[in-house]
């Protein structure tokens, strides 16, 4: 049984959570989605888009050490926290990283805990047939928590965990069917996010300067018919001055005569279009009436294609 | 050990084929310079700054600069010319104890060892050295540089120290601020000479070592073993755990309100405000604040 890489399942957006017996909420650890594929031997790491991970989390290899199969396939997310909640900026200075030497460096540096919610296949039989229930119960007689490895608990009380969520400054809740199967590959209402700060992966279209280094980015999102329509603009969040000088350098290289927004934005004046190559993970308050973002800061530069930055709202 | 030096020690009549071998090793870890992004080490370019250009080893002369800006130059030749005739031979001059020389002069041993079929006036050079106690001066050439040195008897061996010359040596006179006419309390002197006398013992050189060596080297198999070094104490960040259990504490604290119809929230509450604010059976039971210590603690060197 070759185990090749599954696409995760993944929960839809909502603002009314659910609410019934089959139905318990567990935090939604701001982190990267990580599967993990045991079957003997080296353990896989590979993320949601199916990209291999494995080098960038040494912690996580020895698989005795927190999950008792002879064969397993764990979902998760890694997470690393900064004062106390976790940061998707964070978990990416390790994520981001593929020299060998400077993975070692970081593990000390940015430590990270792989937040595991579900178990797909076990001793060598797929379990995602059967319900969450018992999937959840297979988990805890699997894994061993450690200061690397934890479960996510589970809450039957799925508004007071929303409150608590927003108390503590986390990202949200997931709202999850207990009955329910797992679809590989699938996204529905059986799972179900309610996020306390929004957040959407845009492409980056243009730069704005001030004192010759760059202080915005210019964001957009493709429609379906492919063009590239802008949202707004970023200049605060997580990037530090070095790397908005580095953004500043790489720029240069990466400009380009026409607008690739279809609309004209509203900070044009002094504005340099690049090509859409860079994808930026932002938090946002709320979409304005005008369908831009409202205080859009920026998380951190992520590895996912333009294209699937799509305004599907 | 390999030979550094091939010839011969002449004094009188006798003459004693020899090779030379380092006696002592430099046992400093070097390190390379290496450009941090890539990695690799850096290579270095004899550049000329004027034609801006590579500068060949066929293309270089020596050059003595006389006068600012201004060089004489020499080839190779030239400069071997000059060396001393007596080349590839070690000159007995004097017969010394070893007790007049200050080790000030002292540069670098080697040993020597008799060659080809130097045997026999090896061993009768070596014997008489050791039974006058007696050390030899001469002047020998290693690498187009003359050096005085001296020959003593080391063990069964011949050995010889390169030496400076008295006018490579600088006078004590030239160091700043040592003291002149300052009386000692003869009390302090005796004190002083019982603190020494407490602290002479034979010299045994095994009881030192190189402490920053075997910490550079301890340092040098953790990296390349691959395990990370704290340099400084790694900042502790709040854990998951912590996290974990606040989130807990803070559904129990909610506990009570739990059952509070209350007022309606936006979210539809429906039968799960009344339920127990626990965990769900089913998923875990929670933080555990048990931490497995499987992470390496590696040693803080620093």
């Amino acid at each position: 049984m070759p185990l090749t890489p599954i696409v995760p399942f993944e929960p839809v957006m909502t603002d009314v959570l659910p609410s019934g017996e089959q139905w318990i909420a567990q935090i939604k650890w701001d982190g990267v989605r990580m599967i993990t594929y045991y079957e003997g031997g080296e353990v896989q790491l590979v993320n949601r888009k199916g990209n291999n991970r494995t080098r960038q989390y040494p912690e996580l290899l020895d698989i005795a050490s927190y999950c008792r199969a002879d064969s397993v396939i764990l979902d998760g997310e890694i997470i690393a926290l900064v004062d106390g909640v976790p940061s998707f900026h964070q978990v990416m200075k390790r994520d981001s990283l593929r020299v060998e030497q400077q993975i070692k460096a970081r593990v000390q540096q940015v430590p990270i805990v792989y937040m595991i919610f579900d178990i797909l296949y076990y001793n060598g039989e797929w379990v995602t047939g059967r319900p969450l229930r018992e999937r959840q119960q297979l988990l805890t007689e699997t894994v061993i928590p450690s200061g690397h490895v934890q479960l996510v608990p589970s809450y039957t009380d799925i508004p007071l965990l929303h409150d608590v969520s927003v108390q503590h400054r986390l990202e949200g809740i997931v709202v999850k069917d207990l009955n329910s199967v797992y679809a590989l590959g699938g996204k529905d209402k059986r799972w179900q996010k309610r996020k306390n700060i929004q957040d959407v992966n845009a492409v980056v279209g243009g730069v704005t300067f001030r004192d010759g280094i760059v202080n915005a980015l210019l964001l957009g999102l493709y429609t379906d018919d492919g063009s590239l329509i802008y949202i707004g603009h970023a200049g605060t969040g997580k990037l530090k001055v070095a790397d908005w000088r580095s953004i500043t350098e790489r720029v240069a290289n990466m400009a380009v005569k026409d607008r690739p927004f279809v609309n004209q934005p509203e900070r044009q004046k002094g504005a340099v279009w690049i090509r859409p190559e860079w994808v930026v993970k932002v938090n946002f308050l709320e979409w304005t009436p005008g369908d831009t973002l409202r205080q859009p800061s920026i998380q951190a530069f992520v590895d996912v294609s333009p294209a699937d930055c799509r305004l599907d709202l | 050990m390999h030979t550094v030096w091939k010839g011969a020690i002449s004094f009188g009549l006798v003459h004693v084929p020899v090779k030379m071998f380092s006696a002592t090793e430099d046992k400093d870890i070097s390190m390379r310079y290496v450009h941090k992004e890539c990695g690799s080490p850096l290579s270095y370019v004899r550049k000329c700054p004027v034609c801006d250009e590579e500068v060949g080893w066929e293309e270089i002369a020596k050059g003595y600069e006389y006068e600012k800006g201004k060089f004489v130059l020499f080839e190779k030749e030239e400069l071997e010319q000059i060396t001393e005739q007596a080349n590839k031979a070690i000159a007995i001059l004097d017969f010394v104890d070893l007790s007049e020389i200050d080790p000030i002069y002292f540069q670098k041993t080697y040993y020597l060892a008799p060659d080809q079929a130097g045997g026999n006036a090896y061993q009768l050079l070596k014997e008489a050295m050791q039974q006058s106690g007696k050390i030899g001066i001469a002047k020998i050439s290693i690498r187009s540089k003359s050096s005085l040195a001296a020959i003593r008897v080391l063990d069964e061996c011949l050995a010889i120290e390169t030496m400076f010359y008295p006018d490579e040596i600088r006078p004590v006179s030239q160091v700043p601020n040592l003291p002149e006419n300052i009386q000692v309390n003869d009390k302090e002197l005796g004190m002083a000479q019982m603190l020494i006398e407490q602290l002479s013992t034979p010299f045994e050189p095994k009881k030192y070592g190189d402490d920053y060596r075997e910490r550079l080297l301890d340092l040098i198999e953790h990296k390349v073993a691959g395990e990370e070094i704290k340099i400084a104490p790694a900042k502790q960040e709040t854990n998951v755990i912590d996290l974990m259990a606040a989130l807990q504490a803070s559904i129990e604290a909610a506990k009570p309100v739990a059952t509070d119809p209350g007022p309606a929230k936006k979210t539809a509450r429906g039968k799960a405000k009344a339920k127990p604010a626990e965990p769900a059976a089913a998923a875990g039971e929670g933080p555990k604040p048990k931490r497995r210590k499987t992470a390496k603690k590696n040693e803080t060197v620093s």
